[in-house]
Parts: structure tokens; sequence; C-alpha cells
């Protein structure tokens, strides 16, 4: 298995998956800075945070976990080359798990940036405008890391869709569907129960709400991880 | 005999239609083996299934003594139909893919590619590289290993003449190198029939013939002769049933014996000035298999 997710990581060389990883958490850093700067008296800190763990649950998690998603699938649908790794013994039952592995792996890295370009971005504005309150570093680490948990079920569903199909389209149009949708049912009570709102639902301020997120898209995830891994290992390749 | 392939019954049915029709192939150990057939015939498909790609209706296939499926399958290199390589990636990056995911040394590396003539371009990027060294690439990807069975699925599609020759050259250069069995399926028929020990044709999803190259050729051989009498010999063989065609001062009996015809011609008092051999090219032998 190591081997497995060794070669994936080593595939991501001279990638734009890299540059991905970058250019997403350094959109939402920009946003919140620029928010910052432009707004009215000083700057509160622990609002300015929020803003931007909600800006990036909302729309840029979902996003970057759909061009993800598309990038690690269409490194092999484009070359075709799953008719060579499948034809290696027991490659089918590694492969799939090695490239949702490897998914989440960036998903934590660009999680981490997130964090990391928030607080930069924080230093940013403290040169500019006075701020209020001091930023919870801690309190940022982990909504992020939970936001970062409760997303799974969307990054399964997603990396589902784009290793099943060829095109790049049905992923895409699955992402762009989802972060629409979740615009229309964050109101709605069947939301709560929606996988591409999970990561927002971490900054409710009902626990119950926090909670189900965490466990839909946490356990929800493995689940569906499973079922993925089982509908992808007895697919053809023709 | 041991076989390095063996199917029985494959049948392998695409929305409604067979794409391979209870085929059963015996590809011998240390062979190369040509496996023809027109386009859609089911060569690839045939392949696909040999390689675990996609799941057979019916039959079995033991690759090398065992039966596909298992996770303890022997190693089988394979190039089918195009090179699949990672463009972004050089040569030596794709092969190291491919290595680690074998648990092979890196050494194997620059053995094979060696074998192939690629160890200039190995550092450059695979999406520089021409077709011909692409198939080459790919070829060396397959040869890691040592895999004991090497399957190679139209290696010649796409190449110019001069790339047809150097990968007819290399062909030939790889069972030298390990004793593997090689199983080219190919529509070029005159490259198979310089490479080919065995053949397998497989016509509209059935396999039709399968035989030594050199049996297969010896069937359909005619014996070209020329007489003091040619018109008198000719109706002689005809009334004895052979077929006999003019050409440009001899006669050509069709699917005959050279003795059997010399004894012929020389009881009845006729006088042979000459007599050849014409063995039929595969491509001779392929069509007329097709149209029987």
């Amino acid at each position: 298995m190591t081997s497995y997710v060794i070669t994936e990581i080593l595939k991501l060389r001279r990638s734009l998956v890299l540059l991905l990883c970058v250019a997403a958490p350094l959109c939402v850093a920009i946003i919140c800075v620029l928010i910052a700067l432009r707004s009215k008296g000083p700057v509160e800190l622990d609002r300015y945070w929020q803003t931007g763990a909600a800006f990036w649950a909302f729309a840029m998690l979902p996003m970057a976990v759909t061009a993800l998603s598309v990038l690690l699938a269409q490194m092999e649908h484009g070359p075709r080359t799953w008719d060579h790794i499948l034809a290696i013994p027991g490659a089918r039952r590694r492969i799939f798990l090695a490239k949702m592995l490897v998914m989440i792996a960036l998903v934590a890295i660009i999680t981490t940036l997130v964090g990391g370009m928030l607080i930069g971005g924080a230093e940013i504005v403290a040169w500019f405008k006075p701020i209020t309150s001091s930023l919870d570093r801690a309190k940022l680490a982990l909504t992020l890391w939970k936001m970062l948990l409760a997303s799974g079920l969307m990054c399964v569903i997603q990396m589902w869709m784009a290793l099943a199909f060829r095109s790049f389209v049905p992923p895409l149009v699955l992402g762009i569907m989802g972060t629409f949708v979740s615009v229309a049912a964050a109101a709605a009570r069947e939301g709560a129960y929606f996988p591409w709102l999970m990561p927002l639902h971490i900054l409710s301020t009902e626990p119950a709400m926090e909670r189900v997120a965490l466990q839909i898209g946490g356990f929800g995830g493995l689940v569906a991880l499973a079922l993925m891994l089982l509908h992808l290992q007895r697919r053809e390749t023709v | 005999m041991a076989w390095a392939l063996k199917t029985d019954g494959l049948t392998k049915i695409f929305r409604g239609n067979p794409a391979v029709d209870r085929v059963s192939l015996r590809v011998p150990e240390g062979t190369v083996y040509g496996f023809l057939g027109p386009n859609g015939a089911g060569k690839t498909t045939t392949l696909r299934l040999v390689l675990g790609l996609i799941r057979p209706n019916a039959g079995t296939i033991d690759v090398l003594g065992r039966r596909v499926g298992q996770d303890s399958m022997p190693r089988v290199g394979a190039l089918i139909e195009t090179p699949s390589l990672y463009p972004h990636l050089t040569g030596y990056e794709n092969l190291d893919i491919t290595r680690r995911l074998l648990s092979l040394p890196a050494t194997e590396i620059g053995r094979v590619l060696e074998i192939v003539e690629l160890v200039p371009a190995s550092k450059q990027r695979v999406g520089c590289y021409s077709l011909g060294m692409r198939q080459r690439l790919a070829i060396a990807r397959a040869l890691l290993g040592h895999p004991r069975l090497l399957i190679l699925d139209e290696p010649t599609n796409g190449l110019d003449p001069e790339g047809i020759v150097e990968m007819r050259k290399l062909i030939r250069r790889v069972p030298q190198e390990g004793g593997a069995t090689l199983i080219v399926s190919s529509h070029h028929l005159s490259e198979v029939e310089k490479v080919a020990t065995h053949v397998g044709l497989i016509h509209r999803s059935k396999l039709i013939v399968e035989d030594r190259l050199e049996r297969l050729l010896s069937q359909d051989c005619a014996v070209e002769v020329a007489t003091d009498d040619l018109a008198a010999t000719r109706l002689l063989l005809a009334s004895e049933g052979f077929r006999v065609d003019s050409l440009d001062g001899t006669l050509l009996v069709e699917a005959a014996s050279p003795a059997e015809i010399a004894a012929r011609i020389v009881s009845n008092g006729r006088q042979l000035l000459h007599l050849s051999v014409r063995r039929p090219s595969l491509e001779q032998a392929y069509h007329r298999a097709i149209a029987a």
C-alpha cells in the first residue's frame, strides 16, 4: 500500500495540483484581508477569521475538492494509464484507496495553508488598521480541522464521480451543482444533511448541527469510501 | 507441454453482441505467438480479458498455470493499443512509477532502458517524445521485472517504415533477453511473419486457425513446374484433380506435394524441366483461412 501512495505523490510532479494547493487558500486570505482593510473602524480579528473560515467552507473548499478530484483522476483517464495499472496483480485493491488518501492529504495541506495564510493576513491587516481582539489561533485551527473532517463525505463523493467517469464533465458539474445548491439549502432544515454544507455547519451556533456534520461527514465518508472501493474494484476498463 | 497462456471457451459479450466467442487459445511457453485478425475481430478484447481488465461472460483463462483474477498472478508485461504514459513525467520517472508498484530495485530501470535504447532520452518528458519513442518506452515498462509472458498489442501502430524495422528488431531481441513468451497482436501480417513461431487467427470473434507458422504455411504450398509440353501437362494434372494456373512459361499447381507432382509428370512421359516450391505468405494463408 505504501508504494501505491508514494507513486501517487510522485505523479504530482510538474502537475497543476501544487498550484491549486497554494492558489485556493491564497484566494481566501486575500479576500478576507481586503474585506478587513475596506471596513470602517477597527477590525475584530474574531470576525475576520470566521469570515475566512465561512468563505472557505462555503465556496473554496468544495471547489478545491472538485478541482483536486478532477486533476487526480484525469491524470489516469487522460493518457489511459488504467490499462497498464489495473493489469498489475493486486493493483485494483490498492490504487483507488491510494488516490483517496492522497486527495485527503492534499485537502489537509490546503486546510493548513488556509489557517496559516489567514494568520499571515491578520498580521498585514494589523499594520494598516487598528484591531480590537487577538486572533485565537487554536480555535481557528480546530475549526478548520473540524471542517476537514466534515468534508469527508463530500470528498469521497467527488472522487468517486471523478474516477468513475472518463470525462471531467460529470465531477465538475457535480461540484458546481453541489456548491450552488448549498446556497439554496443553507437555510433549509434538510440542509443539515447535505454533504456540501457539512463544513459550513461547523460554524453553526447549534452544537447539534456541528455534531451531525462531523458524524455524517466523518463516518458517512468512511461508509461512502467502502462503497466506492467496492464499486471501482469491480468496474471494467474498456 | 507447458502453456504460457491457455483459454477455454472464452466469451465476452457487449450489449448482446459477442466480441469474443468461445475462444480457446493455446500459447506454448518460450514461443513468439502472432495473434492475428482484421480490425474489430476481437484481438484486443481477448487480450484485455487475459490481463484481467475486463471479465469474461464465460470460459477460463490460465496464465503460466495460474487462473486469472487471483492476487498471486504472475507478472505479465503488456502494451495494449496505445503506450499510455504520463506525459508530464520523464521516461525514467514513468518507469520508476511502475517499478515501485512491482517492488523492483531501481537498477531494473537502467536494464530495460538499455534494451530499448532510450537511455539518452530518459531524462526528457514523455510529452516531447515521438510516437516511436513512446512505443519503445512502453515496451521497456512491459519488460520490467523479467515477465515470463509479454503481450504487445499492435506495437507498430502509427510507426513509419523505419520505426517498424526498429520495432521488429526489438521484438526479436525480447525473447532472447529473458526467454519470455511473446504474444504479438497485429494486422501487419508481413511483420508478424518475420518474428512469429506460432499464429492464431481470430475472425468475427471466433478463433478459426491456430498452428505453428511453419506448418500453417506448408499446408498451402504450391509447386511451380516447367515441362516440355505445358498444355499437355496442364490437362494431365487437371484431370487428376489438381488446381493448375498458367504462369509465364510455367505452371503453378496449388496445394500439392512436389514429389507427387514430379512423379506424375515423369510417369506420364513428360520431361520435367523445372520444379520449385512456392510457400504462401502469411497474408495469403490468412485470406484463405478467412475465405474458408
